[in-house]
Parts: structure tokens; C-alpha cells; sequence
């Protein structure tokens, strides 16, 4: 549905919706946002009620989030005196607003059997389906500001094997492709399966100024398909491209090129057809013995313990 | 575990075939665990934890892992158990 045509104006810079309960109202543009963020969010008035919040519209374009009442909502209440109003919530208070029902959860959760903790946990986590809207409303509303990076990051929480809305690619790729920031963000995205997500990260691997953040995304890339036989030759081209660009790259203090690297030549030795490596170690009694001793007999090597 | 490699011994028994055990237990447990579960075949012993020297060097992530060489020591399989590892050995045992 076109908003143009279904929400008539009523002032300069408001509109006023009456379908389903809601009231949409739009105020003036801001300079920040794209023409191409159009954006429609259907929204269940059940769900709006709990929050009292609600996009405002104008011209398919998104400016900010305000408060509503319930008395707004259903009573359709003079739209002027509202108009005013732009003190939404922020991205930060709608976050902590979700962990915070999160955390009440945990609270009730605690001291109670599995069973029961499963069952709460099942029954009552607190569905974050309105506060991803709202996050990647505002986002998109204003997608240069450093809040919106903490909003993605966000939301790549619960985005999984679907990924992020893909306008969110382009906002980070418009606006962040140069933050430091974006290292923590790229790190995120191995679970997504989406081309976006791997479109995305080839594009920062390539492109971003930052050197530590292209080498996070070789990194996310890999680990992506590490599990994919059927992409061995593409995790080996990354994996050279990383050893070759970025030898030194540290995350949370450790550095994972030498790790992944000496993983790498670990499995490359013990790889099926080649000679295992020779083993010289003692019996329990102290006594020498080694792998080659058994030579000219099949051994079925087995690391164990009894347990 | 133990009853299966047990039996593959005994199948076993009388040709060039050996289970080698890398194993990462304390020395007591050890030795009783051999005497217990009438382990007749050889270990190394790897200092009495799961990151002893050899695991460490074969990179080993889960226990039990398996390897399964051939006569000339070249890696075959890879965490091959039950009844895999049974026709594994055969099909080894078939080559020579």
C-alpha cells in the first residue's frame, strides 16, 4: 500500500491514519535520509498498545518514533498537540527495554529445575519481533549516526540464518564502511546464509580503509563455510588471502591468523593419506615405544580414556 | 567401546593388527581401567590429562578420536568406529 495515497495529510507535516486503530503521523523531513529508504512496517495494534510506540510517516519515508498513548491509539485524539512530540525512544532505550523484560525473565528463571527454566524460558521470553522494527526503523532514519551501528550490532542477535533486512547492508556499507566499529559487527555475521551477508563481507574485506576491520570480514567469511566440504578451495583462497594480508590480526588479544595457520598445517599432516606423524612417547611403566615400532601391522590409533 | 575393541582383537588375533592406545588418564585410573576391562593392547601414556604432549601435537579436539593406519603408516581413517571401523580394518586387511 502506497502511504502517499492511503494517508491522506492533514497538515503541513502531519497525517493522520485511521485503519486498524493506529494513528500514523509524520512531521517534517530530515536531511539524513536516503530516497530509497522507503519503509512499510504492518503493525499488529495489539502489540502497539504494549509499547505505546509507533513510526511516523510521511511520503513512504521514516522520521522518527514517538510516543503514543492508549487513549491516542484508539481515541484518535487531535494529532497537532502529538506532532510536538518527537522524544521516542531512543535505540538505547529500546534495547535496554528488551533486556531489561530479558533479564526479569532470567531473575524468574533462577533456582527453578531445567524443566521448569525450559518451559519459562519457551512460554515467556520476551519476543523481540517489535524492537527489531522499531531498531531498523530508526536506523534506516538515521543511518549515520554511531547509534544506529549499536543498533545493528543489536540485531544481529536475533537475525540468525535469515540475516539482516538487507537495506541495513547498504547503510553499513554507505555509512560505517570505514569505523573501527564495524570489526564487531562483520564478526557477527557467520551465522546469516543470505548472498546479502556474503556479498556484504566481500565487500569490506575488499574495501573498508580500515585494515583490522577488512581482516575481521576474511575471517567471517571463512568461518561461514568452514563446515562446507563443498567449499574447501574457497576457504583455502581466504584463508591465503588472510595469512598473506593480515599476519598479525588480533581479536580480544589473541591472534588468530597464527592460530588459524597452525590449525591448518595440524590437519594438513593428519589428513588422510599422508604418513602420520612419528609418535615417541613411554608406556605407563615409563618404558619407550613409538608409532614406527608397529610398522608392517594395520593400527587403529585411538586417543582415549576411561571415563 | 572396550567389548567391541575386544572382539576386533580377537578377530584379529594372529594378524598384522594392533590397536594403539594414546591414553590420557591418570596412571592409577590407568592401570586399573586396563586390569578391569581386560585391555590387552598397548598405550602410550600421555601424562595423565586430555592435553598431554601427543594429543596435543594430533591436534586432538574430541575423545575418543580414532585413526586407522595402514601396514605402511599412512592415515587411511579418520573416526571411524563400531561397525565401520570393523569393515575398515577388513577392507585394510584385504589389500595386503
Amino acid at each position: 500500500m502506497g502511504i502517499d495515497s492511503a494517508f491522506p495529510p492533514i497538515g503541513e507535516n502531519t497525517i493522520q491514519l485511521k485503519k486498524s486503530n493506529l494513528l500514523i503521523i509524520a512531521k517534517s523531513f530530515h536531511d539524513e535520509i536516503p530516497s530509497h529508504s522507503q519503509y512499510r512496517i504492518q503493525f499488529d495494534p495489539n502489540s502497539l498498545i504494549d509499547t505505546n510506540s509507533i513510526c511516523l510517516y510521511k511520503n513512504s519515508m521514516i522520521r522518527t518514533v514517538v510516543s503514543l498513548t492508549f487513549a491516542m491509539m484508539i481515541g484518535f485524539l487531535p494529532v497537532a498537540s502529538m506532532a510536538q512530540d518527537t522524544s521516542g525512544p531512543t535505540i538505547s532505550e529500546i534495547i535496554k527495554t528488551h533486556e531489561d523484560a530479558v533479564e526479569v525473565l532470567y531473575e524468574k528463571m533462577r533456582g527453578k529445575s531445567r524443566e521448569e527454566q525450559q518451559k519459562l524460558y519457551k512460554a515467556e521470553y520476551p519476543k523481540p519481533d517489535q524492537a527489531i522494527e522499531l531498531i531498523t526503523a530508526l536506523v534506516t532514519a538515521n543511518p549515520g549516526g554511531s547509534a544506529s551501528l549499536d543498533g545493528i550490532d543489536w540485531l544481529l542477535r536475533y537475525s540468525g540464518q535469515k540475516g539482516l533486512d538487507p537495506a541495513l547492508y547498504k547503510v553499513l556499507e554507505t555509512h560505517h564502511l570505514h569505523r573501527d566499529k564495524l570489526q564487531a559487527i562483520v564478526l557477527k555475521m557467520v551465522r546469516s546464509r543470505t548472498p546479502e551477508t556474503q556479498n556484504f563481507l566481500t565487500t569490506v574485506s575488499e574495501k573498508s580503509k580500515i585494515k583490522d576491520v577488512r581482516g575481521a570480514a576474511i575471517l567471517s567469511l571463512m568461518k561461514r563455510i568452514e563446515r562446507d566440504k563443498e567449499k574447501e578451495d574457497e576457504h583455502t583462497a581466504l584463508a591465503k588471502k588472510l595469512f598473506a594480508e593480515h599476519p598479525h590480526l588480533v581479536i580480544n588479544g589473541r591472534n588468530v591468523t597464527k592460530s588459524i595457520k597452525a590449525k591448518r598445517e595440524a590437519e594438513e599432516k593428519l589428513a588422510i593419506g599422508k604418513v602420520a606423524p612419528e609418535i615417541i612417547g613411554k608406556d605407563v611403566d615409563g618404558n619407550e615405544m613409538k608409532l614406527s615400532d608397529y610398522r608392517g601391522k594395520i593400527v587403529v590409533l585411538d586417543f582415549w580414556g576411561d571415563w | 567401546m572396550y567389548p567391541h575393541e575386544r572382539s576386533l582383537v580377537a578377530r584379529m588375533k594372529d594378524k598384522p593388527f594392533t590397536i594403539l592406545g594414546v591414553n590420557s588418564d591418570s596412571a592409577e585410573r590407568y592401570k586399573t581401567a586396563i586390569k578391569e576391562n581386560e585391555i590387552t593392547w598397548p598405550s602410550f601414556w600421555d601424562g595423565g590429562k586430555t592435553g598431554g604432549p601427543i594429543a596435543t601435537d594430533w591436534a586432538v579436539r574430541g575423545w575418543p578420536t580414532i585413526y586407522i593406519l595402514d601396514t605402511e603408516g599412512v592415515i587411511r581413517y579418520k573416526n571411524t568406529r563400531g561397525k565401520a571401523m570393523d569393515e575398515a580394518v577388513d577392507a585394510l586387511m584385504e589389500e595386503l
